[in-house]
């Protein structure tokens, strides 16, 4: 039980700390003098103007350059060879090869039930005519991992061997993960060119990072016995990290490789935006036709491609695991050869025949009945009649009783009651250093001329993280008491956070109007499913003994529920609500593309307009914003964890 | 020519050898030209047409979709070759640091089509109240509320795409004191979704467009009278009328007229009407693909596109 005092202990407190923030505000907004408003602008030391100068000198020379003619022109050629013939091979061996040949690999790992399951995933991109588009966004994808991985793997162990450069390396993580795509993609083009390297580069820096970490935190996890063990048999530290922490990384390094697949495959229609064409290419071109069924059609065979590679990069870590132990060698070898043979035996029968083309009558198309769909919500969900209820009234509501107020009141307040709020909050959750940190972040915001920008942003932010904790909390404590609900609701919530944001576009503007109101809603469909997925791990993941001894002093579901279930549950849950503020943040640009302004739209422009240095400004408070959220939602978490000590 | 197009020149030489022996013409270095294709259906299909003359006359031609203002420096480098449609109301930055600064652009002439930009609202507004279709009407601040939206609260809202589109909405609105805010619907698939909406339930909305455009034949649109244009109004800093004809023209890679001079005859003589793009944006709306749009085009004007190729 004491535990249990513990946490009521630990809800008592946040309210004191709300009370003391609320107090601290008045108090603040009471005592400064009249006329302190936004962030002066006359503070601007952006250095936007700056690295325009750098990138126009760079546009004017580079073509006399010795590092772009030895350097980024070869390694760009290379780079686009090595990607076409790779797109080449995958076109020139006949579809139903593929087909089959992917569930041979899928059947041997996942059983007979997987190997159809991936078949007909494949048969998916070449009924729906989207073939080529499939095999471009494929051979980017690889490609890029694999130079992920190149470089990701090295760096993780030279950061896994020296603190200092982990260190180093965090902050540099961070950003890479958190710096919207549209930032670089110009000064990425400067370097490389246009078309396939360029959108390749840009992947690699998004999708990189997770290698990285999951390979140092790999290393530094194996057991030091281990190590003492190696070093007592006399080995040099190249031998031990070959032959001792290497091999014990794998499942760790793997993890981090399916996590970087999952990154690529999220920033396909992005990349599209810089000529990598693929399914990302088609679902910008379904756009421009207002055509969302079928941008839905390629937007799900990303979701497929994801999901395929997802289920085959998880058998390689049990691959990796296992070490293959479970089968004889010889009957493994067979089952390739024959496979293999009976595929090549295929391939050239199709070739002979010349027939690799997947004929045109058996093409299918679900695209009529998703434009029908939203046709139907565009004239039915919008407004029921004169009454106020609907999609329209709704979105006008919440702009005007919620962004609309809170943005005016965080941009127009004196700024430093904003900047010592914020400091507030920082404090409460975490402690000294992030006081100082959220400080001298906000500050930074204001003098790169951010100021109102970020505020807008901050406050669409706050709407969209209360909006998914609303939905997703309920939904994940239902899930939680009901498995045919939590099974029925994973699929759901692969796809929403696979199925590339844009697909949404068009809906979302039909139904929530231009304005900041269909960015948020995007956003929570985007970034919902780590609640529901947390709260639900959470609860199921309470020790059940604790429920049965409060079940025995007889209290009620309701009472189960709040006093016992949620509080223990509480580091879980928020470490979701973590997860959700930072794809909220994320989704900014998107919100920017649809009218939501703040740093999202000046993303936009910077690309747009080709002004980096402002793209990077805008980058740049994003990546400080969510830096600041991120720890204080973390710190958040922490509190809420039971002292180890307590639980034993 | 600069080391860096020799370099590629060469690579192409290289992998090319084998057509080069085909067919031996005056072709050039350059065997592939890569034109920009930009992010509007018009761009698309200018494209589409050059693609088919240069590849009858032996070229290999590559398309990149790319953004309007990064194609420039994609050009400049040789990266890209050609872009068929600049819209010179958009892009004096442009022009004046890649073409007249000698930065590897050149002008490669007028397209022939004529576009205008302008502010438009669906033509049912216009019927139910006259003066919401006017500048003078929208002055009054009652009149301006019809275009009032949750996030523009008392004003009236004027709605932009994208905002890589320069323009002077917020000139105008100042230098003609009318009551409106100006708000980014940030895409051109956004701002479409707007129309589509508000044109279902007959719900006023003012915004900017442009002409050709395939919109026009999907909702019955009509231009919102601003004072007419005339060069003293843009000449004096403070713009307050309506956008000027854009003559859109070409440009070019200044190294294409030595790599592949026949291309680059054929790039600069590609003219025609805006009856022939809008000829092929209708066929787009019929569900060609852009080819088969070209293509129909092209069976149908044979001495137009055939005048282009030197003989």
């Amino acid at each position: 039980m004491t535990s249990l005092t513990v946490r009521s202990a630990g809800w008592r407190r946040p309210m004191a700390y709300l009370g003391g923030a609320v107090l601290l505000l008045g108090g603040l907004i009471v005592l400064l003098p009249e006329g302190i408003g936004a962030f002066p602008p006359e503070w601007d030391i952006g250095f936007g103007p700056a690295v325009n100068e750098v990138q126009q000198w760079w546009i004017s020379n580079r073509r006399d350059l010795g590092v772009y003619l030895f350097f980024f022109d070869p390694l760009s050629d290379s780079i686009d060879w090595l990607l076409r013939a790779f797109e080449n091979l995958l076109m020139a061996i006949p579809w139903y090869v593929h087909v089959a040949g992917v569930g041979v690999v899928f059947g041997r790992w996942l059983g007979r039930a997987g190997g159809l399951a991936a078949g007909a995933g494949m048969l998916y991109f070449v009924a729906l005519g989207l073939w080529e588009q499939s095999v471009q966004t494929f051979s980017l994808m690889t490609v890029a991992v694999a130079l992920a991985v190149a470089i990701g793997v090295p760096v993780g162990i030279l950061a896994a061997r020296s603190d200092w450069v982990f260190r180093g390396l965090r902050p540099v993580l961070d950003s890479m993960q958190t710096l919207p795509a549209f930032v670089y993609l110009i000064p990425v083009l400067l370097f490389f060119g246009v078309a396939r390297v360029p959108s390749l580069i840009a992947t690699v820096i998004y999708a990189l990072p997770p290698v990285i970490r999951l390979t140092n935190l790999g290393i530094r996890q194996v057991p030091t016995e281990s190590l003492e063990a190696g070093l007592m048999f006399g080995s040099t530290s190249g031998q031990l990290l070959r032959k001792v922490q290497l091999p014990q990384a794998v499942p760790s390094i793997l993890a981090g490789v399916n996590q970087t697949i999952m990154m690529a495959l999220s920033i396909v229609v992005i990349a599209a935006m810089i000529g990598a064409g693929g399914l990302g290419q088609e679902v910008l071109l379904a756009l421009r036709h207002q055509e969302v069924g079928r941008a839905v059609e390629a937007g799900m065979a990303i979701v497929l491609m994801a999901v395929m590679l997802d289920r085959f990069s998880h058998s390689l870590v049990g691959q990796g695991r296992m070490g293959g132990a479970h089968h004889t060698e010889g009957l493994r070898y067979r089952y390739w050869w024959v496979a293999g043979g009976v595929l090549a035996a295929l391939a050239i029968a199709g070739w002979t025949i010349g027939w690799t083309d997947y004929p045109t009558a058996l093409q299918f198309s679900y695209a009529a009945p998703i434009d029908g769909a939203v046709d139907w919500a565009r004239d039915n969900l919008y407004q029921l009649g004169n009454l106020p209820v609907g999609t329209g009234p709704f979105s006008d509501f919440l702009t005007t009783y919620g962004t609309r107020p809170m943005r005016l009141y965080l941009s127009e307040e004196a700024w430093p009651v904003v900047v010592l709020f914020f400091g507030f909050v920082a404090w409460w959750a975490s402690g000294k250093k992030l006081l100082l940190g959220s400080v001298v972040g906000t500050v930074v915001i204001g003098l790169l001329g951010m100021w109102t920008l970020t505020m807008d942003t901050l406050s669409q932010t706050v709407v969209a993280v209360l909006m998914a904790i609303v939905i997703g909390l309920p939904l994940g404590v239902a899930a939680s008491r009901r498995d045919w609900l939590e099974r029925g609701m994973r699929p759901v919530l692969d796809t929403l956070q696979t199925i590339p944001s844009f697909c949404f576009l068009v809906p979302v503007v039909i139904l929530f109007n231009v304005g900041r109101i269909p960015g948020i809603i995007a956003s929570v469909l985007y970034a919902i499913p780590p609640v529901i997925r947390l709260t639900n791990l959470g609860i199921r993941s309470v020790d059940s003994e604790i429920v049965e001894a409060s079940e025995s002093f007889g209290v009620t579901r309701r009472q189960k529920l709040w006093k016992i279930q949620l509080p223990l549950a509480m580091p879980t849950v928020l470490a979701g609500i973590n997860q959700t503020v930072m794809l909220v943040l994320a989704m900014v640009v998107i919100a920017g593309l649809v009218g939501g302004a703040g740093l999202g739209l000046e993303a936009v422009k910077g690309l747009a307009r080709s002004d980096t240095g402002l793209g990077f400004e805008a980058g740049a408070s994003i990546v400080i914003l969510a830096m600041i959220l991120d720890r204080i939602t973390q710190g958040w978490a922490a509190r809420f964890q039971p002292p180890s000590s307590d639980r034993g | 020519m600069s080391r860096r197009s020799t370099f590629k020149a060469s690579l192409l030489l290289a992998a090319f050898s084998l057509v080069l022996a085909a067919c031996g013409d005056d072709l050039g270095d350059v065997e592939t030209i890569k034109l920009a294709v930009n992010p509007w259906d018009g761009s698309a299909v200018n494209i589409a047409v050059a693609a088919a003359v240069l590849e009858g006359e032996g070229y290999t031609v590559e398309r990149v979709e790319i953004d309007e203002n990064a194609q420039w420096a994609a050009i400049a480098a040789g990266d890209l070759h050609a872009s068929l449609e600049v819209w010179p109301s958009g892009h004096a930055d442009n022009v004046a640091s890649y073409i007249d600064g000698g930065g590897g652009v050149v002008n490669g002439g007028e397209l022939g089509a004529v576009g205008k930009i302008g502010w438009w609202i669906p033509t049912y507004v216009v019927d139910q109240n006259p003066a919401a279709g006017t500048w003078q009407g929208l002055q009054d601040p009652a009149t301006a509320q019809v275009y009032a939206t949750a996030e523009t609260g008392d004003k009236g809202q004027f709605l932009i795409g994208d905002p890589s589109w320069v323009s002077y909405e917020q000139d105008i609105i100042d230098n003609l004191g009318l009551h409106l805010e100006v708000a980014y619907a940030g895409s051109e698939e956004a701002l479409l979704a707007a129309m589509d909406s508000a044109t279902s339930r007959g719900d006023p909305l003012l915004f900017y467009w442009w002409t050709p455009h395939s919109a026009f034949s999907k909702f019955d649109l009509t231009a919102f009278e601003l004072p007419a244009y005339s060069d003293e109004c843009y000449a004096s800093g403070a713009v307050d009328c309506d956008y000027p004809d854009d003559v859109l023209f070409k440009i070019m890679w200044d190294g294409l007229e030595e790599g592949a001079p026949t291309a680059f005859t054929i790039l600069s003589n590609f003219s025609y009407t805006n009856e022939d793009q809008i000829f092929m944006l209708g066929k787009l709306d019929e569900g060609l693909s852009v080819d088969e749009a070209a293509a129909a085009w092209m069976d149908a004007n044979e001495s137009v596109w055939q005048a282009w190729i030197p003989g």
